[in-house]
């Protein structure tokens, strides 16, 4: 019997003036023992806790009994970041590449919600497209016990650096993704010998195959 | 049924050469609204976020084209869903720059919102 996913809405304040909002799920038997947070793309490119691959992790994670944690990075609900509209003010820093204070609301959030669920908890990270970014620069904040990464844009980010200081790390690519190329992620799997699962599917948004991307998480990361 | 004539021809055509969203000012493209029941495409050239041309059934290579049916198209001006959910459900399809068809998608979301279009109601 499918069990009902529980869900709590919280604002977590990471300045004056800005909120990030996240949704933490989970039903009567989940172990608190065990958080997973899941980390959305670029707000410009469909990046919020609504998005198809994001819902359908989220969704999955606490369905198996754990704690799923989905979240907006900061101007996503709101709008704005301070008065700046959140497009232009995304798209500033994406032309820069400084997302540090991205990175670090993230690791405020990650911090507020592992305190109020059970501080002792065991946290793992599931970031898809842009959020493999922050994911992966948060690593070395916390003690992850396990990473699953989905298309990280290794078009337009050099993760190489990451890659190569991570451990406990497994990645999914699609099969033909133009800002994940499958053949350079296979090199880089061997070259720095993470697991790596190809998904059939035509492109970065897993549109249609989100379960079958949910079980390739489920497989890697032992859930 | 939305009249996509008088969306498109009237309705849209009266905001050409003014910017339609500030925060898009930056969005230069092609864009080809295909509707794919009907068999129609409206092309919209967009200049640093000005609707500066509008055509049906133009034979231009757009940048990014968006393909949906007619009944979907009239969801999302009427805000039942955005252009991004109505993507990732397989609504819509987008075609050519992606990159650049998702950031429209989210122009587009934020047009329908500052200028709401009533069917029936001719806008």
């Amino acid at each position: 019997m499918t069990k009902t996913i529980l869900e709590e809405k919280i604002a977590v304040n990471v300045e004056r003036d800005v909120t990030i909002n996240a949704v933490i799920g989970y039903h009567d038997n989940s172990i608190a023992q065990d958080i997973f947070f899941i980390f959305p793309p670029h707000p410009s490119l469909g990046g919020d806790y609504d998005n198809n691959v994001v819902s359908a992790l989220y969704q999955g994670v606490a369905r198996e009994g754990y704690v799923a944690v989905r979240f907006n990075y900061r101007g996503v609900d709101s709008g704005r970041v301070h008065d700046e509209h959140f497009f232009p003010y995304w798209e500033r820093l994406e032309s820069t590449k400084e997302y540090d204070l991205i990175i670090k609301d993230t690791e405020t959030l990650v911090k507020e919600i592992r305190n109020n669920i059970q501080p002792n908890a065991r946290i793992h990270f599931i970031a898809y497209s842009f959020g493999n970014f922050i994911a992966l620069e948060l690593m070395s904040r916390f003690d992850v016990q396990k990473f699953f990464g989905i298309s990280p844009p290794i078009e337009a980010y050099d993760f190489e650096a990451c890659f190569l200081k991570k451990r406990n790390c497994a990645f999914a690519v699609a099969d033909d993704d133009i800002f994940c190329n499958k053949e350079r992620m296979q090199v880089y799997s061997e070259k720095y010998n993470f697991p790596l699962t190809v998904i059939e599917t035509e492109d970065h948004f897993y549109r249609g195959v989100e379960e079958q991307l949910f079980l390739a998480a489920k497989h890697a990361m032992g859930i | 049924m939305i009249d996509h004539e008088h969306f498109f021809g009237t309705f849209l055509k009266e905001k050409k050469n003014t910017l339609l969203i500030e925060a898009f000012h930056d969005i230069s493209a092609s864009v080809g609204i295909v509707l794919t029941d009907i068999n129609t495409t409206w092309v919209l050239i967009l200049t640093e976020g000005k609707l500066t041309s509008l055509e049906c059934d133009a034979t231009n290579n757009c940048d990014v084209y968006y393909q949906m049916e007619t009944e979907v198209f009239q969801g999302i001006v009427e805000r039942q869903f955005s252009p991004q959910h109505a993507f990732f459900v397989k609504k819509v399809d987008i075609k050519g720059d992606l990159f650049m068809g998702m950031k429209i998608a989210k122009l587009l979301d934020s047009f329908f919102e500052q200028y709401p279009y009533v069917i029936g109601g001719r806008g």
